[in-house]
């Protein structure tokens, strides 16, 4: 299964915790061009981009969603191969994924071995929803798609959060042009043919009663919010409404004109902006099922010891989380046939806002010492992140 | 208690593809999208359909047979870009659920006609962009793996 021979494969470590993976949606980050020497400095990268994921909106409200791993993959060399047809140094590295810059003849557009890296990963940790592979080079670049690839430099952690838009949850591109603003050959970009886009994020439909996102949109915009005045060209104006309006803009899906984004501003269009209203609710769509409101139920024994003959004994736990649903439920372990053997009473402190210490008093009925276990059911986990 | 789903992984090359496994694995899938009321869209899905050929759950995904590529812009200043590839070929995932009843999976594209010989990167560039927004149709169903014996 390990095509490349180039490193070798250390394990997987899980940066973010948030309980089964089976209930979680599972992000692996993988090491590409690192060598064994520089696996500390993959972990720090990998932090890097779990600290902007987690302060970007909307992720910010769904960080126990997550479960992050870090699958560390060893290479003989550092970087990835830069070949001088595009104009790059010309090096060729020995790396595990085999990256390398210069695909299509597109120097940034840097490439790797996505059938080894889902190898890889797939024995890692099975459960996992996307993979974003990290590779150590100064050189710009990476790539989108299923498992996305990044040159570690520069302003890759915002980039990522783009292919992640695409690839995690299906958003398009919101910018309005396909070569670059003005770059387009005159009259290929200028309008948007027919054929309402598949994605939640851009849309041909400007009728308020039936546009995609139509119950984000304030009754008091106008639709088309922004017109593009002339086809040509990309619609640069400034926006006539505040930041942050929903409503419909003209120049999306790479046409200068006939399709329609959301917002004047997004993540999907420009990396130096927040995602919009709508790439966030779908983002969040997305999430629901991961955030856990309905866990469990979930069971343990949280404390035993032994209560002595006819007397009572108090325990207690504290922290729990408020939001909890707790059952508590106290048995004796020691075998005494013919009569019951204790009775229990739980008592309950707020102990803060968010948090519970439950008080759980045990009475031994009988005249001999008896060993029990007390056991929990929460019936409904985390239930907040 | 966790749900069970089918990881798909697709290959790819030009406008043909192929199940290259379906491998069952207890996670959870990313939610369905509107199993109706998308006659003519553009894009490209995944439905899973039962013996009826109704569809059971239905996931939209951004271009993942891509006939150009994303440029990542340098600064925030830069731009995103696309381009041409000139031989698309790769590998896709999809995670669906394992539904009870569910037969078969189809895949659902937009896709460019074939590049003609000798096209110029002008043409190339308004036949890609311009295929991504034709009416999807199905180029492929697959039968999904029996369900396990309980
Ligand atoms: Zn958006």
């Amino acid at each position: 299964m390990m095509t490349a021979t180039d490193g070798q494969v250390m394990g997987a470590t899980q940066i973010v915790s948030n309980g089964s993976p089976a209930r979680r949606f599972n992000l692996v980050l993988v090491s590409e061009g690192y060598q064994a020497g520089q696996m500390a400095q993959f972990a720090t990268d990998a932090q890097s981009f779990v600290d902007a994921l987690f302060a970007t909106a909307p992720f910010t409200q769904m960080r126990c969603a997550f479960n992050v791993y870090r699958v560390d993959v060893t290479s003989t060399d550092s970087g990835a191969d830069d070949p001088t047809a595009c104009g790059g140094g010309g090096g060729a590295v020995a790396t595990f994924f085999d990256a390398s810059f210069c695909n299509s003849g597109i120097r940034r557009l840097l490439v790797c071995d996505s059938t080894a890296v889902r190898n890889v990963v797939t024995a890692q940790v099975p459960q996992w929803h996307q993979i974003l592979v990290l590779v150590n080079s100064p050189v710009y670049g990476g790539s989108g798609g299923a498992i996305a690839t990044f040159a570690v430099n520069g302003n890759w952690q915002q980039v990522a959060l783009h292919e992640m838009g695409h690839a995690a949850y299906g958003l398009a591109d919101e910018y309005e042009y396909w070569a670059g603003c003005g770059a387009d050959a005159p009259g290929t970009q200028d309008h948007h043919p027919a054929g309402e886009p598949g994605q939640p994020n851009v849309t041909l439909n400007t009728d308020r009663a039936t546009i995609k996102w139509g119950g984000l949109i304030a009754a008091a915009t106008a639709l088309p919010t922004m017109a593009n005045p002339d086809c040509a060209q990309c619609n640069r104006g400034a926006s006539p409404v505040p930041t942050g309006t929903v409503g419909a803009f003209e120049g999306a899906h790479y046409y200068h004109c006939g399709a329609y984004r959301p917002e004047y501003e997004c993540r999907m269009r420009d990396i130096g902006f927040e995602f919009c209203a709508v790439c966030m609710q779908t983002i969040r769509k997305t999430m629901d099922p991961f955030m856990d409101r309905q866990i469990g139920p979930w069971v343990g024994v949280q404390f035993t010891g032994v209560v002595a003959a006819g007397a009572g004994r108090t325990w207690f736990t504290f922290n729990w989380p408020a939001v909890w649903q707790v059952v508590w439920l106290v048995v004796p372990t020691t075998p005494r046939p013919g009569a019951p053997q204790i009775a229990w009473r739980t008592r309950v402190e707020r102990a803060g806002a968010d948090v519970i210490t439950y008080w759980i008093t045990i009475t031994n009925l009988t005249p001999s010492d008896v060993a029990i276990e007390a056991r929990y059911a929460i019936l409904s986990g985390f239930g907040v992140c | 208690m966790a749900s069970s789903t089918i990881r798909l992984v697709f290959s790819y090359e030009g406008d043909q593809v192929s199940l290259e496994s379906a491998q069952r694995v207890e996670m959870l899938p990313l939610p369905s999208h509107a199993v109706s009321g998308y006659d003519g869209e553009a894009g490209f899905w995944v439905e899973v359909r039962d013996g009826a050929d109704r569809v059971l759950h239905r996931r939209v995904l951004h271009e993942p047979m891509p006939h150009s590529v994303e440029v990542f812009p340098e600064s925030a200043d830069d731009q995103f870009t696309q381009a041409p590839v000139a031989e698309p070929r790769g590998s896709f995932d999809v995670i669906v659920p394992d539904i009870p009843g569910a037969q078969v999976v189809g895949v659902f594209a937009s896709l460019p006609e074939p590049a003609p010989p000798a096209e110029s990167a002008v043409d190339a560039a308004a036949r890609v962009s311009a295929g991504r927004i034709r009416p999807a149709r199905e180029i492929a169903r697959f039968p999904l793996p029996a369900e396990d014996g309980e």
